[in-house]
């Protein structure tokens, strides 16, 4: 007797614990009812006795497919794991994960902007794109230490206009910064005991010297940045 | 100013963010609104600075078009000798890949040819007339030539 699914591809679903059949297949052949168990009744109404030796070939299929399937599961795994371990390593080989590179055809307009500028070669734009992007880390570094500085969260335009008054390097964007701004941050930049503090115009001078008559000065010495003095000159006071 | 001219805030606000968060490991910082129009405005400027300069530089050597060593030039006049290092650095990675890109593209064009050689022989075989692959021929040898002076 043929069983049926026996052709079908290891692959396809298995139906319960008996053979193997293939989705959508009809299980009840054409013309044939279905009797007690180990038996198939045609529509004649002859009984075909099943034998034990198909039953034991059943199961030898069986196994030999889940012998099969468990093979080619193994090499999926293995599949896996090299894929995944090419994977890993492609990505411990990246270090650099950032990528935001400005549009070259903008940087082309704003180099154009200047009537000077007449040609610029194909890779000139590159380099101004990068260039622009490390200024930009730049400005943001230092304008984030004013952030800080202020013990804020958020970076506002004065700490930028700070960073600018701070960094000689940055003295072409002076005028993006509002003269206020610029005031405010000139003055906070300077360390408060260097500011001249005026005092009264008929205030005494520090250290008061009694006018000096040549002939009272002697010989004229210095010991250890002071003035040697003729003590005569104290016994006269 | 031009809205053309501007540079995307977009990039702009990720370029910053990036760093902002490299600087401070506690949570996230914000950037205001007109912190982010600054950064933008500075980055143009940027651009019309260093180029002027690169362009004053080609001027000197008595060329037209600004060449990536005017570039290199015009960063160190400006004082970010810094920035030539890593820029040299991109250049060449920018370099290797035009130069693969070429490859590539020379490959396809050697093949395009041949494709046509063996449409040419089927339709030949299938009964058409010889002379329209001559016209064809012609047609592509024309082509290469236009293609050699272009470049």
């Amino acid at each position: 007797m043929d069983h049926q699914g026996h052709s079908q591809n290891p692959s396809m679903g298995v139906v319960g614990s008996g053979a193997q059949l293939a989705y959508g297949s009809n299980p009840y052949q054409p013309g044939q009812i279905t009797g007690p168990p180990g038996s198939v009744v045609t529509s004649v109404g002859t009984i075909q006795s099943t034998g034990q030796p198909a039953g034991a070939q059943l199961g030898q299929h069986q196994l030999a497919y889940q012998h099969i399937h468990q093979q080619q599961q193994h090499q999926l795994q293995q599949q896996l794991q090299q894929f995944w371990s090419s994977q890993y390593q492609e990505i411990e080989k990246v270090t650099d994960f950032k990528n935001h590179s400005l549009p070259l055809a903008r940087i082309k307009k704003i180099m154009k902007a200047d009537e000077d500028v007449r040609m610029i070669s194909a890779e000139a734009p590159v380099i101004f794109a990068r260039a622009c992007e490390m200024f930009i880390l730049e400005l943001t570094l230092r304008s984030w230490n004013h952030t800080e500085e202020n013990k804020r969260r958020t970076l506002q335009k004065n700490d930028i206009a700070a960073a600018i008054t701070r960094t000689d390097i940055f003295d072409f964007l002076v005028d993006i910064v509002p003269r206020e701004d610029l005031k405010d941050e000139v003055l906070a930049s300077i360390p408060r005991g260097t500011m001249p503090v005026a005092g009264p115009a008929d205030a005494l001078p520090y250290c008061y010297m009694p006018p000096q008559h040549p002939s009272q000065v002697g010989a004229a010495g210095v010991i250890m940045g002071k003035p040697v003095m003729d003590p005569n000159m104290y016994a006269q006071q | 100013m031009s809205e053309a001219e501007e540079l995307p805030r977009s990039i702009m606000r990720r370029v910053v963010k990036y760093k902002l968060s490299r600087c401070s490991e506690d949570g996230e910082i914000s950037v205001s609104k007109d912190g982010l129009l600054a950064f933008s405005e500075s980055g143009r400027i940027f651009i019309h600075y260093l180029s002027a300069t690169a362009n004053d530089i080609c001027k000197e050597s008595k060329r037209q078009i600004i060449n990536v060593e005017n570039v290199f030039k015009a960063l160190e006049e400006t004082e970010f000798p810094e920035f030539v290092c890593p820029l040299k650095a991109s250049l060449e990675e920018f370099r290797k890949k035009n130069a693969r890109k070429k490859v590539v593209v020379s490959k396809g064009k050697e093949d395009e040819p041949k494709k046509k050689r063996k449409l040419e022989g089927e339709s030949s075989d299938k009964g058409e007339g010889s002379e329209k692959g001559e016209d064809n021929d012609k047609g592509e040898d024309s082509d290469k030539g236009v293609s050699g002076d272009d470049q």
